[in-house]
């Protein structure tokens, strides 16, 4: 019996019997763990269990009622094994088989593809061919994320060095993965920091070296309320809300027109060498606001909020006087 | 033999559900409607013949018509009832296919966005089944959706080999440039999308930030072929400080800590009071000014002495517009 067989004949005698098995039984039912000593059986069963689950096979554990002990037994429920049911209307699976075109990681394009697989064997008709859409691309350069996905995915913890923006040196830093998130291009990590009993989030690009997994999977439980969308959203500025305008000189100043959402041209600036215009622009902060604006040296001036105005004129007071 | 074995029983556990569905089934077309080679579900298939209800007797096992199999290409499969629904997604592949199509939600627009809005409300009722939550997830930068519409012309002026004349912003100069390019890949990184092509203004090959694209236009004339431009490697970042630019050293206070995160630097060095000291190459001097600027008053130069003396005086120069009455 090669590997392949084994599997599926394990998972096809676990589905099929009504009630739950022994581990002796499983044995007794299956010629290569009978053939095999006991370690070597003991090594390869649970191996095979943990094949199964990584598929998405529920390996169910129970207790068996029986007179003697409190025996282990394994069975595997047609109901959580089976994919509920789907239907797609047409224009939906046809723009399902986009989804393959996003990653650029062997891993994620791999685990993508088995669900497309699923879903066909489930009737949805994926089309696998459109082109007229240019999909984003989702790359993935970092060698640590396969390790840290594969441990959030099976609740192993992790420990890595790990050098804080504003630290000199690396701290090791030990992790209950929860998952693996990117913002604007860059990776975290998520998870429950075990030393400081916290949440916390990781850039992948600073931990230095190799991320190593300890000890056993299913180590920890991932806090139920825990929603991956909120932490990552929470890593991104937020909306651009408030409004401020600034002068800009006539014929400078692309990179604050091409974001204006008005401009009002031909009206009093500072000087007279060039004519001035008046640029409105949306913001988050007062101080993103100013940086970008202050950018542009000569070629532009802070006018509205005061509170935006007197910020500049501080900072250009400070930056005029550090240096001289 | 017993590498592939678990991604083998995956196949199987997808094959075997779809012919009972289906019926019999041709070679080809179940390998389209799974993106599998049809060779591979071949080897699969000869898997299934030994599988079956425990005891594997004659009538026990998994029947795979052989003679349709290899003489017609046509899969027929009998005597596996029980394996009649595909097994629920894993939650490598729930969070993966969940996660790609919420990405592709963010650049979509019009009809299509409609149907991924549906189907991905689908997907996810079966996919969140059993699982506590996804393990990845992508946070796309704003605006990707308004570059959408761009990057679909680009792919297609790109597909049907044509040139697109560019009006592209350089923020540097603070210029809008004019360019005819052959357009050669779009690709992404760290976020930002970019279209590598050859420029014609520049006689050399160069990258454009999608989101610095002013004005495009796709040429009726057909783009050049540059077989000998080796295609930029993104591994290492996009910026490739020369070793002949002049070396300038700053000094950073905690709020403009992130520059030295943010572009390469040659030499980090911590200083008291949680500042920092850069080492870095500077091609365009007219960049650095800019920067200094925005970091205004949190970066200072150490050296070389003409840079900090050309930036004392723009921020001199540009406070005196702020003290002008009226203005």
């Amino acid at each position: 019996m090669t590997k392949s067989e084994r599997l599926l004949n394990l998972l096809i005698l676990l589905l099929v019997q009504r009630r739950p098995l022994s581990k002796q039984q499983v044995r007794d039912s299956m010629p290569p763990y009978l053939e095999a000593g006991d370690e070597a059986f003991d090594r390869m069963f649970e191996r095979d269990k943990d094949e199964l689950r990584a598929l998405g096979v529920p390996v169910e554990i129970v207790t068996l009622d029986n007179y003697f002990d409190n025996e282990i037994g394994y069975r595997i429920n047609p109901d959580t094994f089976a994919l509920p049911g789907i239907t797609l209307a047409a224009d939906e699976a046809a723009v399902i088989g986009l989804a393959t075109r996003v990653w650029q990681h062997a891993g994620l394009a791999a685990a993508t593809s088995d669900a497309l697989a699923k879903l066909s064997a489930a009737g949805v008709e994926v089309d696998r061919s459109r082109l007229d859409i240019a999909a984003p691309v989702v790359a993935v350069s970092d060698p640590n994320f396969d390790v840290l996905w594969q441990a959030s995915l099976d609740r192993t913890r992790v420990t890595f060095d790990y050098q804080r923006s504003g630290t000199p040196k690396p701290a090791k830093r030990r992790l209950e993965p929860w998952g693996v998130v990117s913002s604007s291009g860059r990776w975290y990590v998520v998870g429950r920091d075990v030393d400081r009993g916290e949440p916390r989030l990781f850039r992948l690009s600073r931990v230095h070296g190799a991320v190593k997994r300890t000890g056993k999977s299913d180590a920890f439980v991932v806090p139920p309320e825990t929603n991956l969308r909120e932490l990552t959203a929470s890593l991104s500025p937020g909306p651009a809300t408030e409004v401020g305008t600034a002068l800009v000189r006539q014929g400078s100043g692309h990179g604050l027109r091409r974001t204006a959402t008005a401009v009002e041209t031909d009206v009093p600036g500072p000087d007279a060498v060039t004519a001035w215009d008046r640029v409105t622009l949306t913001h988050s902060s007062v101080h993103g606001f100013v940086d970008d604006v202050l950018a542009f040296g000569t070629d532009a001036v802070v006018e509205s909020p005061a509170e935006a105005r007197d910020l500049a004129v501080r900072r250009l007071t400070a930056a005029a006087g550090v240096s001289s | 033999m017993s590498a592939g074995a678990k991604e083998q029983v995956g196949r199987l556990l997808a094959l075997v559900p779809l012919i009972q569905r289906e019926g019999d089934m041709r070679l080809e077309d179940a390998a389209r409607r799974l993106g599998v080679p049809p060779e591979q579900l071949v080897a699969d298939l000869r898997v299934l013949i030994y599988c079956g209800w425990p005891g594997w007797m004659p009538g026990d096992l998994i029947e795979v018509d052989l003679d349709a199999l290899d003489g017609d290409s046509v899969i027929r499969i009998h005597n596996a009832d029980y394996l009649g629904t595909p097994l629920r997604l894993s939650a490598a592949e729930a969070s993966a296919i969940t996660v790609a199509l919420r990405t592709l939600r963010e650049s979509a627009d019009g009809d299509t966005l409609d149907s991924l809005d549906r189907a991905l409300a689908k997907i996810e009722t079966v996919a969140e089944d059993g699982h506590q939550a996804a393990h990845v997830e992508v946070r796309v930068p704003p605006g990707q959706r308004e570059g959408a519409a761009l990057r679909t012309r680009l792919a297609a002026a790109l597909s049907s080999g044509r040139q697109v004349r560019l009006t592209y912003y350089v923020p540097a100069r603070d210029e809008n440039t004019e360019r005819t390019v052959d357009p050669m890949a779009l690709v992404d990184s760290q976020g930002m999308a970019y279209l590598q092509a050859w420029c014609h203004v520049a006689n050399g090959r160069r990258l454009f930030r999608l989101d610095r694209i002013v004005a495009d236009e796709t040429l009726d004339s057909a783009a050049e072929p540059h077989p000998d431009v080796e295609p930029v490697d993104l591994a290492d970042g996009l910026f490739r400080p020369e070793p002949d630019n002049p070396l300038v050293t700053l000094r950073l206070a905690p709020q403009a800590r992130w520059v030295a995160e943010y572009y390469p630097v040659e030499a980090v060095r911590e200083r008291r009071g949680g500042k920092l000291e850069i080492d870095l190459r500077v091609a365009d001097s007219r960049w650095l000014m800019r920067l200094l600027l925005r970091l205004s008053p949190y970066a200072e130069v150490l050296r070389p002495a003409e840079y900090a003396e050309a930036f004392t005086a723009a921020a001199q120069e540009t406070l005196s517009l702020y003290r002008v009455p009226g203005a």
